[in-house]
């Protein structure tokens, strides 16, 4: 499975940003919790270790989106209830975790790339503990004692997750369905979610709106992987990443093939043409689709800032699938 | 029971009989993700997905800002 929440991280965080406003003084700014974020983890002794500079790569990709979580999943009735201080201190958890996880996602997904085990060790227990400690200033009592179990398990969960992928193919091809992937890949995003858990929970919200809000927030990701997985179905294909578009186009050559151990892989170019041409791509870029759809509609009415960014996902994804329909029929 | 067994008559051949696909497909994944194929060796160039154009207010309200990117709601 290939890294998840995509970003380029070529421009530095000035040139992105330029045409912001971060004047207002109670805005909760995109970017304004993407550097202090950095400005955490700059704070490590370990910032001089090559290590680190693996993993600063992500911290400076502005992903909006994911800064702004603990807002968009702040309940509309609750608005008033929480200070722009500690959704904040939310979010620049939230943007470690997930700066984090893409570090980890770079060490499975592409192999030769682990760092030296000590330093990797080091860094990561120095982040855990940098994250805890953000949710811990704003998490106390009855919504601590709620939310830190439930990041426990989102971590060992994504630790399987992580070894799952880890294990890649290698001629015989495992059958994977759409529910089994979406499982996996539900485990894989599983700490990114950590600060809707924790807004809501700091909010005292019911069980079932904190039920609505991580499958809300679990659809995106869904959305997001599957529209990944569909532009990456090349370099998945060649790095032995099993996602569900490479196991959904190697069926088109293996389909009569019953005998596991007499398949044989096509070449790279082969792979991607018949991907195109059988619809693969596509059908992955429909499920993305639906999925952000989903998440749309979870978001009424309680999380109303969430719809439009959803709606965005939806006709991106929408004008992709349709382009490269035409190509395919064109040809 | 090798794959090549499998190909129908219309994708025989390696090229399927669908002259420039590829690079065609190959120019639209690039334009999605907004990079020219020369830069394409970082290992850390992805989908750009996520990259929403939105700076959000403490009052509840959600500004979206145009940043002039490719992506979400740009």
């Amino acid at each position: 499975m290939p890294q998840v929440f995509g970003g380029d991280v070529c421009a530095s965080r000035a040139e992105r940003s330029e045409g912001v406003d971060p004047a207002a003084s109670e805005m909760l700014s995109a970017r304004r919790v993407g550097e202090e974020a950095e400005r955490a983890a700059l704070s490590l002794p370990l910032k001089q270790e090559k290590v680190f500079e693996s993993y600063y790569t992500y911290l400076t990709v502005d992903e909006p989106a994911v800064h702004l979580m603990p807002l968009h999943f702040l309940p509309h009735a609750s608005r008033a209830q929480v200070g722009e201080g500690s959704l904040r201190e939310l979010a620049v958890a939230g943007k470690l975790e997930y700066a984090r996880n893409r570090w980890l996602d770079e060490i499975v997904d592409h192999p030769g790339s682990a760092p030296a085990l000590s330093p990797a060790h080091r860094l990561n227990d120095a982040l855990i503990a940098l994250i805890n400690a953000r949710y811990a200033s704003v998490l106390d009592g009855a919504a601590g004692a709620s939310f830190f179990p439930v990041l426990s398990v989102l971590h060992a969960r994504h630790g399987l997750s992580l070894i799952l992928d880890g294990a890649r193919f290698e001629g015989v091809i495992p059958r994977i369905t759409l529910e089994e992937y979406t499982e996996h890949a539900t485990t894989r995003h599983g700490p990114v979610r950590a600060p809707v858990d924790a807004v809501l929970l700091l909010t005292g919200a019911a069980d079932d709106l904190l039920q609505r809000a991580r499958s809300c927030w679990h659809n995106w990701a869904l959305g997001v992987q599957f529209y990944d997985d569909a532009l990456d179905v090349e370099e998945d294909f060649r790095n032995r990443n099993l996602t569900w578009v490479v196991g959904r186009a190697l069926e088109h050559f293996h389909r009569a093939a019953d005998n596991p151990t007499t398949r044989r892989m096509p070449d790279p170019d082969t792979f991607y043409e018949r991907a195109l041409a059988e619809g693969v791509v596509s059908e992955a870029l429909s499920h993305a689709e639906s999925f952000f759809a989903e998440s749309a509609r979870l978001a009424e009415p309680a999380f109303p800032s969430w719809v439009p960014f959803q709606k965005a996902c939806v006709s991106q994804v929408r004008r992709l699938r349709e382009d490269y329909e035409k190509l395919v029929t064109g040809a | 029971m090798q794959h090549e067994n499998h190909v129908d008559d219309r994708l025989a051949g390696g090229s399927f009989g669908i002259s420039g696909l590829l690079a065609r497909a190959r120019h639209r994944s690039e334009q999605e993700q907004g990079y020219p194929a020369s830069e394409s060796t970082s290992p850390y160039v992805s989908a750009a997905l996520g990259q929403t154009p939105y700076v959000a207010v403490g009052n509840g309200a959600i500004v979206v800002q145009r940043r002039g990117c490719g992506n979400w709601n740009c």
